[in-house]
Formats: C-alpha cells, sequence, structure tokens
C-alpha cells in the first residue's frame, strides 16, 4: 500500500466516525504528533491513544462547521504533505487558510511524526478557542 | 458521530489527484527549484536566494519567539534569514531529510541544528511551499517537531 493510499483508507474509516481504524492503519504505535499554536489543542501527543484524543477533540470543536477542500498530495520516499484549504464561519469571524499536513513514514509503513502546519496559525487558534 | 471532511478527502486520495506524476518534468523543475533555495540559504548566497523567491512572497514563522510572524516581500524575508543567521552566529545547519514537489506545491523535511548563547537546537521541521505561475516560491511556511524548545531556544 502506498503512503496516499493508507491516508485514503484512514480517513475513509475516520468519515465512518471509526478513529481506531484510523489509528491502526495510519500511525504508528509511537507517534508524535505536533498541533502548533495557542489554541485548546495546541501541544505534542505522543503515542497512538494520544493522537487519537487529539483528533476526537479537534472534531468535537469544529464538527460540521469547515469546509474543506483537497488541494494536493506529495508523496515521496519516507515523507508525504498533504494541502488542503480550510474555509470556515461563525459568529461574523471568517476562516480562511491552507493547512499542510506533513507525515513522516517508518520502517512498517505507518505514520511515526505528524505535523499539522497552518499558514495562519493565528487564525486557526482563534477559531478553535 | 459524522466526518464529511474526512470522507471528501477519501475521494480525493481514491482519485490520485495531486500526485503530481503528470507533468514530471516541472515536477523535476520545482524539486530542483527547492533544492537550489535550500543550497542557496546554506551557501548564504542572497542572489540565489532572490531568485528563488516572487517579489510578493510570504514567510510565516509560527510560534511565540522574537521572530514569529509573517514577512512580506524577498528584502524582508531575506532580512529575516540574515537576522537569525547574525543571533546564531552562522552556526544554523540545514539537513535535507527530503524534499517533495509539483507544480503547485512542495514540501522540504529537513534536520536544523543551532546554537545560541550556549543553547542547542536540534530538530526535524517540516516545510510548506506554495509556488506561482512561474515556479517561484510565492508562499511559504514550517513547523518544527517541538515548537516550545523553539521558543525556548529563541526566547
Amino acid at each position: 500500500m502506498t503512503k496516499a493510499e493508507s491516508l485514503r483508507t484512514a480517513m475513509e474509516a475516520v468519515s465512518r466516525g471509526n478513529l481506531q481504524t484510523f489509528g491502526d492503519t495510519l500511525l504508528s504505535d509511537d507517534v508524535v504528533w505536533h498541533w502548533p499554536g495557542r489554541s485548546s489543542v495546541s501541544g505534542e501527543y505522543r503515542g497512538r491513544d494520544a493522537a487519537l484524543g487529539l483528533l476526537q477533540r479537534f472534531h468535537t470543536l469544529t464538527e460540521g462547521r469547515l469546509q474543506v477542500e483537497p488541494l494536493d498530495i506529495l508523496e515521496g520516499r519516507d515523507h508525504l504533505m498533504s494541502f488542503t484549504h480550510i474555509t470556515a464561519e461563525r459568529e461574523g469571524q471568517q476562516l480562511d487558510v491552507v493547512m499542510a499536513d506533513a507525515m513522516r513514514f517508518g520502517p512498517d509503513g505507518r505514520v511515526v511524526e505528524f505535523w499539522t502546519l497552518s499558514n495562519d496559525q493565528n487564525a486557526v487558534d482563534s477559531f478553535i478557542g | 458521530m459524522d466526518f464529511p471532511m474526512a470522507a471528501r478527502l477519501a475521494e480525493t486520495y481514491a482519485s490520485g489527484d495531486g500526485s503530481g506524476r503528470q507533468e514530471e518534468s516541472r515536477v523535476n523543475e520545482q524539486v530542483q527549484l527547492l533544492e537550489r533555495w535550500l543550497a542557496a540559504y546554506s551557501q548564504q548566497e542572497r542572489g540565489a536566494m532572490m531568485d528563488s523567491l516572487a517579489e510578493d512572497a510570504v514567510w510565516h514563522v509560527g510560534g511565540t519567539h522574537r521572530f514569529s510572524g509573517d514577512y512580506r516581500g524577498r528584502d524582508a524575508i531575506i532580512g529575516y534569514f540574515d537576522a537569525v543567521r547574525k543571533e546564531t552566529s552562522d552556526t544554523m545547519t540545514l539537513e535535507t531529510l527530503e524534499v517533495l514537489a509539483n507544480e503547485r506545491h512542495g514540501a522540504a523535511f529537513l534536520r536544523v541544528t543551532a546554537e545560541r548563547q550556549g543553547r542547542r537546537l536540534d530538530t526535524v521541521a517540516a516545510d510548506a511551499f506554495r509556488f506561482d505561475q512561474q515556479g517561484r516560491i510565492v508562499e511559504f511556511w514550517a513547523s518544527n517537531a517541538d515548537q516550545a524548545s523553539i521558543d525556548e531556544f529563541w526566547s
């Protein structure tokens, strides 16, 4: 399975609400997930359970409010970067950013390090709260 | 729970959109451009750095430290790198782990080391790039393996 295929399988699982399959398919046991900025979810999450907890909280905080336009996937030997255009509106507040999800894959084909990068971190922080 | 966003992403990944296999020559050109940019930084070749950037390029620096913020235009961006070089007494080195690109976007995974006032930084950074029509860097941003230690390093 290519890295993009693992990501696709994992995303399909998430779309059915199956976070556990997302974790088992995509994330290494000792994955580290970096979420930058100063919002309530910012920080470093170590281990698959912690990473899934982050994902759960992010979805709960933003549920149904984000419009996502996939832009590009770049896949290499050890890494993958996925670009998405994210827009949202809440109480007159606009969010319009490009997110780059960066992943480093380990020898077993699962992600060992994950970075969620935004071109406007302050806007993302304000939106998440 | 319902995750329509994930479903949309999964569809795109299934279609193979953005894999960059179409337009192979442009892909290679963009990988080379990023490699030239990184080499120009390491060798302090200001002219080559300028050539890699669009006139109105924007460089977003995350975190909460003295250099955090947006740098707009070539002069401001080069000025940022000059300031970093000065603050770290020329000790900052970038080791390229992998560079990826298609005609629209690029990625660079780098091991970054530097020293400043007895503190040592050793981290993996992921840089994201967007290119303009002419294939130059028009927007880029980065995150580091450990934002807290970066902030501490620059404090």
